[in-house]
């Protein structure tokens, strides 16, 4: 019994999954229309190159619907590969993800090892199968004090780091062992060393602005113009400090694994009512 | 209570000190720079501490040179040259020499066009609510308070 009259009319003979199959496909392919002529209708104003995110709420979210441990930030990692989508769509250069701070080593022992697990997991599968990345032309790269972590998640991500080097469309920032104060830390390590093995005699400024920034684990890559931080938290909570002094903070109520494309266009249309000031305050010396 | 004012050109540091406010010799206390001063209100203490975007970046950058040079002069000392390993600590207490290593705020009050922290000291920034209230000619006491009321529910919860 064909339940599509029109069908029926043309005495159509389909299988009956594809039957079944047909309204999905169909809303796809509608929504996918949709959101692709909203994206270039947005594209007629300024549009962010680099967006960051925090990704908060993958516990809580958990606890919300009842998962398991670990399900949250597995549905959060679902989540984050449909938010890419979106951002490759939008045509965004530069994407940076919190996936783990140097403050979060300090949770319970298991929970980490939890995290640490997933996070290897994730790495391991993106490894194997390259395709997601190479279709949306993403370049991985991990930014923080990578010594922190296990030597097998060291070299996973530096397995993937390689894997997806040819990529220039989308770079994806994952920020893993970090935080802004280390940063900060790091660059002047650095410039120390940079005036050491210089031995030069110079009284004055030894180390400019300029060395501490290009020293940074974020030295090279542009500031981001809007900073996405999911719970409705207000905090930055050790993370960009140095790089936010004109980006848009925006704060959705959602749970990271809730997070969807509506708020992503609104923080794109929050950003090009503001896109003069910011600019503004960026330039500012 | 220590309250910070912060705007990104420094204004507020040029022209507070000879405002009528703190030119009440018995209330008023300034520190050396004219950075902080301390204000006797109804019997309270209140210390007001003014910033801008100089106390940021280039704060940092004097701290490093700080740590830097200390470091040469250790290394001159020393027969082999000696790794630079800093910590937070070290950095923050360069910071301190430099003349910016203050309290860090619980709660950031942020006036102007858009939610942004226009290049408040980072070091000073790290775990701090930051709460948008609209554009400055929007500040009202009301509304102060109410925002100081929602801080204190949220970290009771």
């Amino acid at each position: 019994m064909f339940p599509y009259p029109f069908l029926r009319c043309m005495n159509f003979r389909m299988d009956k999954k594809l039957v079944q199959l047909l309204p999905i496909k169909l809303s796809n392919n509608i929504h996918g229309f949709l959101r692709k002529f909203l994206f270039k209708v947005l594209s007629f104003g300024p549009m962010p190159k680099h967006i960051a995110f925090i990704l908060d709420g993958n516990r809580r979210y958990g606890k919300k619907w009842n998962l398991t441990e670990g399900e949250g930030h597995e549905r959060g990692f679902c989540n984050l590969m449909t938010i890419l989508n979106y951002v490759h769509e939008m045509k965004f250069q530069y994407v940076t993800v919190y996936a783990f701070s140097i403050d979060n080593f300090r949770r319970k022992a298991d929970e980490v090892q939890l995290l640490m697990r997933l996070i290897k997991e994730k790495m391991d599968a993106l490894v194997e199968d390259t395709s997601m990345a190479d279709k949306l032309g993403i370049r991985i790269e991990f930014i923080g004090k990578l010594e922190l972590l296990d030597e097998s998640v060291r070299e996973a991500a530096k397995k993937l780091m390689k894997a997806t080097e040819k990529n220039d469309q989308l770079v994806l920032l994952v920020s893993i062992a970090y935080t802004s104060t280390d940063e900060i830390v790091h660059g002047v390590e650095r410039s120390c060393m940079e005036v050491r093995d210089e031995d030069d005699d110079d009284d004055g400024m030894m180390i400019k602005l300029v060395d501490l920034e290009k020293n940074m684990y974020f030295g090279g890559y542009p500031d981001p113009d809007i900073l996405v931080r999911t719970s409705g938290e207000t905090r930055l909570s050790n993370f960009l400090l140095w790089q936010t002094k004109g980006c848009l903070l925006y704060a959705p109520l959602c749970f990271w694994p809730e997070i969807s494309m509506r708020h992503l266009v609104w923080a794109v249309l929050k950003y090009q009512r503001r896109f003069f000031y910011l600019e503004r305050i960026k330039k500012q010396p | 209570m220590n309250v910070i004012l912060y705007d990104t050109k420094g204004v507020l540091k040029k022209y507070m000190a000879s405002s009528e406010l703190f030119c009440n010799a018995r209330t008023t206390c300034f520190d050396a720079d004219r950075r902080t001063v301390t204000l006797l209100l109804h019997g309270d203490q209140i210390t007001i501490e003014l910033l801008s975007f100089s106390d940021n970046k280039e704060i940092i950058s004097k701290a490093a040179n700080f740590l830097c040079s200390r470091q040469l002069k250790s290394n001159l000392l020393a027969s082999n040259k000696i790794e630079a390993v800093y910590t937070d600590t070290d950095l923050l207490n360069a910071l301190k020499m430099a003349g910016c290593g203050g309290l860090q705020p619980d709660l950031l009050l942020v006036y102007g066009p858009a939610r942004c922290h226009l290049g408040f000291p980072a070091w000073r920034l790290r775990y701090t609510e930051i709460m948008y209230m609209g554009p400055l000619k929007s500040m009202k006491h009301g509304a102060i308070v109410k925002a100081i009321y929602d801080f204190s529910n949220r970290n009771k919860n």
